[in-house]
C-alpha cells in the first residue's frame, strides 16, 4: 500500500508536499489526512502480525505524521516522496514494538491491501502527553488543535504575539515527539 | 487529541516557520558546521604546534599519501553522512576502499625504496601516543559540529551514522596534522593514526545512538 504509485499518489502526495514547502497549508492538511488514512491501514497490518493492540496503529499514525512535518526538510524533492514516507513509518513503527518490549520484524514488504480502516474512537496517547507539556506550549497545542482556533484567535486568547503562538507550538510538537521516544516513562 | 487535531496543530506550524530556515538542507548545516569545527583544531596546530620537518621538502610520498587518504576518508564519510540524514537512504561504504588502497599502495611503495630495514623504529616513531592522542582530541570539535546539525537529520541508523560522522571527523583531522606531525613513515601513520580514527568512529557511534535517535 505504500508500495505503489500505480493510482497517481507518488505524483499527487509529491506535488502536495511541494505546495506545503511553498506555505499552502490547506494542501498540507489534505495531504496530512489522506497519510494518516494509509498509514492506519499500514499500522494495522503490521502490528497485527506482532501481536501488538490495536491501541498501537494510532500511535504508528500519530508519531508517523509528527516525524513527517519535524523532519520534511529531509525529504529532497528531486526524489521520491513514498520511500521517504515509508521509510519514517517503518522507522517509527519498529520503535514502538521495541519499545513495548516486543521483538521481531515488522514485515511491511508484504502489506498488500488498502482497505481503509476507520479512525477508532479511542483516546489517542497524545493525550497522556499534552498533559506533561509546560502550560504555554499546552495551552496553544490545545487551542490551535483541539479547540481549532486560529493562530490569530489563539495569540488574542493568551495574549501573545503570532509569532510566539508559533514558537509555543513548534516547541510543543518537538515535545510530543520525544516524550513519544521517552514512552516507558509515561506509562 | 486526535489524529484530526494533530493535523490541524502541524497544517498551523506550517506557517509558522520561514521555509528558507525550516527547509534549509541538512548538507549545507552539514558541511559548514564541519568547516567552522575545523578551525579551532587547525589554530591549535598551526600557532600551537611546530610545523613538520618534512614540509620543507615538499609533498613526499608519507605527506602526499597522508593527505590524500586521509582528506579523501573525511569527504567520503561526509558526503556518506550527509546522504544517511535522509531516512529511505542507505549508508554507503564501498567508497572507503579507495583511501584504504591508497594508504597500502603507499606502504608497499615506502617498502620497496627503503627495504624493511629499521622497520620497527620507523613504525613505532618517537611518541606514537602523543600522536594518536593529537589527532583524536583535533578530530573531536569537528564530530561534535556534525552531531548537533545531524539531530535536524533522521537517520535510519543513528549509529551507524555517528560512527561514519567519526570517520569524516577523524579523517579531516589526521589530515591536518600532518602539518605537524614529525614522524616520516608511513607505516607509523597507519599504525596510530589509523587506530585515533577508528576511536573518534567509536565515540560517533556511541553518542549517535544517544543524540541522533528520532
Amino acid at each position: 500500500m505504500l508500495n505503489g504509485g500505480e493510482d497517481g499518489r507518488e505524483a499527487r502526495w509529491a506535488a502536495a508536499m511541494l505546495a506545503a514547502r511553498g506555505g499552502d497549508a490547506a494542501a498540507y492538511a489534505r495531504l496530512l489526512a489522506e497519510v494518516a488514512a494509509t498509514l492506519r491501514v499500514f499500522a494495522a497490518t503490521a502490528l497485527r502480525r506482532t501481536g501488538l493492540e490495536a491501541r498501537d496503529v494510532e500511535d504508528v499514525v500519530q508519531e508517523t505524521l509528527l516525524a513527517v512535518h519535524l523532519k520534511r526538510h529531509t525529504w529532497d524533492p528531486g526524489r521520491p516522496f513514498l520511500p521517504w514516507l515509508r521509510a519514517i513509518a517503518r522507522h517509527k513503527a519498529v520503535d514502538i514494538v521495541r519499545r513495548r518490549g516486543s521483538r521481531g520484524e515488522v514485515p511491511l514488504d508484504d502489506v498488500a491491501d488498502t482497505l481503509s480502516v476507520a479512525a477508532p474512537e479511542m483516546a489517542a496517547p497524545v493525550e497522556r502527553f499534552l498533559a506533561a507539556l509546560p502550560s504555554r506550549q499546552r495551552e496553544v497545542v490545545t487551542a490551535l488543535a483541539v479547540d481549532g482556533a486560529s493562530v490569530a484567535e489563539t495569540a488574542h486568547r493568551f495574549n501573545l504575539s503570532r509569532g510566539a503562538v508559533y514558537v509555543a507550538l513548534h516547541r510543543g510538537l518537538a515535545a510530543l515527539t520525544v516524550m513519544f521516544g521517552d514512552w516507558d516513562k509515561f506509562k | 487529541m486526535k489524529t484530526d487535531d494533530l493535523i490541524r496543530a502541524l497544517a498551523a506550524d506550517l506557517d509558522g516557520m520561514s521555509p528558507r530556515n525550516a527547509l534549509r538542507p541538512l548538507w549545507a548545516d552539514l558541511v559548514l558546521a564541519t568547516a567552522v569545527m575545523a578551525v579551532p583544531s587547525f589554530a591549535v596546530i598551526w600557532f600551537g604546534l611546530a610545523r613538520s620537518p618534512h614540509l620543507a621538502h615538499g609533498l613526499g610520498l608519507t605527506l602526499g599519501t597522508t593527505v590524500a587518504a586521509a582528506g579523501l576518508l573525511g569527504a567520503g564519510a561526509l558526503a556518506a553522512v550527509a546522504a544517511a540524514a535522509r531516512p529511505e537512504a542507505r549508508l554507503r561504504t564501498g567508497w572507503a576502499v579507495i583511501p584504504a588502497l591508497l594508504m597500502a599502495g603507499g606502504i608497499v611503495v615506502e617498502l620497496a625504496r627503503a627495504g624493511t630495514g629499521g622497520w620497527w623504529q620507523r613504525l613505532v616513531g618517537d611518541q606514537p601516543l602523543a600522536c594518536l592522542a593529537c589527532v583524536f582530541l583535533l578530530s573531536l570539535p569537528m564530530l561534535g559540529g556534525m552531531l548537533l546539525a545531524l539531530r535536524r537529520g533522521a537517520p535510519a541508523r543513528p549509529r551507524a551514522t555517528g560512527a561514519m560522522a567519526g570517520l569524516a571527523a577523524g579523517g579531516f583531522a589526521a589530515a591536518m596534522y600532518t602539518l605537524h606531525c614529525p614522524e616520516g613513515s608511513l607505516m607509523f601513520i597507519a599504525a596510530w593514526h589509523i587506530p585515533a580514527i577508528l576511536l573518534v568512529a567509536s565515540l560517533g557511534a556511541w553518542a549517535g545512538g544517544r543524540l541522533l535517535r528520532w
